[in-house]
């Protein structure tokens, strides 16, 4: 079973030769592991993934062997369809998922499910509810069916930041829980983190459980990651714990979004209807100043910061403005910035103010 | 012509030289006050005189004259962008009038340059005018039409994104946020043609590939690399980098 489980979730997931996302993450942890494995652990871990408009899948396989001795793999493939129902902004889908744990000493453990999925969007708002049917296997090699149900819900009140909250509840042969969770993620300039918490209620009352995730762009190809926190039980046997990791991840096919990162535009709006912008970018210059159509191109110097950054506050009302930069004295498109044509032979970035 | 008519003439004249003249001064004081040489001034300011005679906004045209003498393209260079920039302007000018705004803002018409500049079809100008609930719409709408498809979206896309977004009563201020929008979304791995197909297909902005189901049950780090992030659900969202 454990086989066809491996086969489904690959089979979720076909998409390796067609992947637009494939990293490897090394790194250490500090964690307990199927309760026979305890301690420290280096590990190995490939991350491939696709997102289309209708399709959306990631494999994720990794590897660990801990410094007392002992080693754990686990496999997951999660996958997901949307089509758009009419011309409204409903759309139907199936999603199928699977986690395989295989451990030393023959200890496997795995889940499997599919089911439809419904999702809406409203302004901000995306709204997603879904059903599956799947067996897992259980720590002590029993097979179980289980089914489920899930509400979750998208809102994206700032381009940098995402909030997502969810609730589900399960029901097996044998148990019945539920989960309500959230996930909170902020993105500044080349670094994201991340805040997951939960509750789960019914057989597997655990109490809540929460962590922070961090990803830091370090270079071209290069984040690194780290986490921590506690995790509750679940229904294949694992018992509750806490963790700590940390690694580097590299990109094989596409680099992190943010290797050519562009400039970081914070804005907030002031009481006479114009918005305060924070504009930030890193640049290894020695001068940087930034001119546009706002300010006459008159180039105005930024401020350098302490983590290689530059700064500057501009205070605009909502538009869209031409500029450029000037880094040791030479006019520069800032890096990851789609640029426009000046009409003098060269060419501008496009800067858009929010109302 | 009767007396009358020359003394109405005459006041509107006298009432509005004035004006056109501190117009004039401002263009030469500015550029007078970034050092540019007298030549180079009379070559924008004569270009810049023209384009309002012809009731062609201003502004786009000494921004363009600042930025090149700002980054020290010669004055024939400079003259010739001013030039290609002022018959845009009267294009656009063009086609907004023919969507059936006969009396277009500054805005709007420079909207409608900036538009066909990045690749806008007449057609798709008009659409964006036609359909906006008012003359501050149109000209942001675009604007960020123009911004969307320098970013990287497809013209249609671009157009029908601002389109609908005129539909959901926002303050047309709220328009500049679109391109932040598509930036976010970019930036979480979605790519510009399922973006614009998406659009297209009337979905609006696109839903984050994930799904409800059994996997999100399994909270624990597992071994470790994946964390309890990735276990969050069956087709989780992608997460950003």
């Amino acid at each position: 079973m454990i086989r066809w489980l491996t086969a489904a979730g690959l089979l979720a997931c076909a998409f390796p030769l067609a992947a637009q996302e494939a990293s490897l993450l090394l790194g250490g942890a500090r964690t307990r592991y199927a309760d026979t494995l305890d301690g420290s652990a280096g590990f190995v871990g490939l991350r491939l993934g696709i997102g289309r408009s209708a399709v959306g899948a990631q494999l994720e396989a990794a590897v660990s062997r801990f410094v007392g001795g002992g080693w754990a793999t686990q496999l997951s493939a999660q996958s997901s369809a949307l089509w758009p129902v009419g011309a409204g902004p409903a759309m139907l889908g199936l999603a199928a998922g699977a986690t395989l744990n295989a451990i030393e000493g023959g200890i496997a453990t795995g889940i499997g499910a599919v089911g439809p999925m419904f999702a809406v969007r409203a302004s901000r708002v995306h709204l997603v509810a879904g059903a599956a049917a799947g067996a897992y296997r259980a720590l002590d090699g029993s097979w179980s069916r289980i089914a489920s149900g899930s509400v979750r819900a998208y809102w994206y009140p700032h381009p940098q930041v995402a909030v997502d909250v969810s609730g589900m509840g399960i029901g097996g042969d044998t148990l019945r829980f539920a989960d309500l969770g959230t996930h909170v993620r902020v993105t500044g300039g080349p670094a994201q983190i991340g805040l997951l918490g939960g509750i789960r209620t019914g057989d597997l009352s655990d109490g809540p459980w929460g962590s922070v995730e961090m990803a830091l762009v370090v270079g071209h190809r290069v984040t690194i990651e780290a986490s921590a926190g506690r995790y509750p039980r679940d229904l294949t046997g694992f018992t509750g714990g806490a963790y700590g990791q940390v690694g580097m991840r590299i990109f094989a096919l596409r680099g992190p979004a943010a290797v050519r990162v562009p400039p970081q535009v914070e804005a907030r709006r002031t009481d006479a209807g114009r918005v305060r912008l924070t504009f930030r970018y890193r640049a290894p210059a020695t001068r940087l100043e930034v001119a546009g159509d706002w300010n006459g191109w008159t180039p105005t110097p930024l401020t350098p910061e302490k983590d290689g950054c530059w700064s500057v506050e501009i205070e605009l009302p909502p538009g869209a403005y031409g500029y450029a930069l000037v880094a040791n004295g030479d006019w520069v498109l800032p890096d990851g910035v789609a640029g426009v044509d000046d009409g003098l032979g060269g060419r501008v970035a496009m800067l858009v103010v929010p109302g | 012509m009767s007396v009358l008519r020359w003394a109405v003439l005459l006041a509107t004249a006298v009432a509005v030289a004035p004006s056109l003249l501190a117009q004039e001064r401002d263009v030469r004081a500015e550029l007078a006050a970034r050092g540019a040489p007298p030549e180079f001034v009379n070559v924008v300011a004569e270009r810049i005189a023209a384009a309002r005679a012809a009731r062609m906004p201003a502004g786009p045209l000494l921004d363009k004259a600042l930025e090149g003498w700002a980054k020290h393209v010669p004055a024939q260079r400079v003259a010739l962008a001013l030039e290609q920039l002022r018959a845009r302007l009267e294009t656009g000018r063009g086609v907004v009038v023919a969507a059936g705004m006969l009396e277009p803002t500054d805005a709007v018409v420079a909207g409608a340059a900036e538009a066909l500049a990045r690749g806008l079809t007449p057609e798709e100008v008009r659409e964006l005018v036609s359909r906006a609930p008012g003359p501050e719409a149109a000209g942001a709408g675009l604007m960020v039409a123009a911004s969307l498809h320098a970013q990287g979206l497809e013209h249609a896309a671009s157009v029908r994104a601002v389109v609908e977004a005129y539909g959901t009563d926002l303050d047309p201020a709220r328009l500049y946020e679109l391109p932040s929008v598509v930036a976010g979304l970019a930036g979480q791995g979605m790519r510009m043609s399922d973006l614009a197909r998406r659009i297209m297909q009337g979905g609006g902005l696109p839903l984050p590939p994930m799904a409800g189901g059994v996997g999100q049950s399994n909270a624990r780090p597992g071994a470790v690399p994946i964390g309890p992030g990735a276990n969050q659900g069956v087709g989780k969202e992608k997460r950003r980098q």
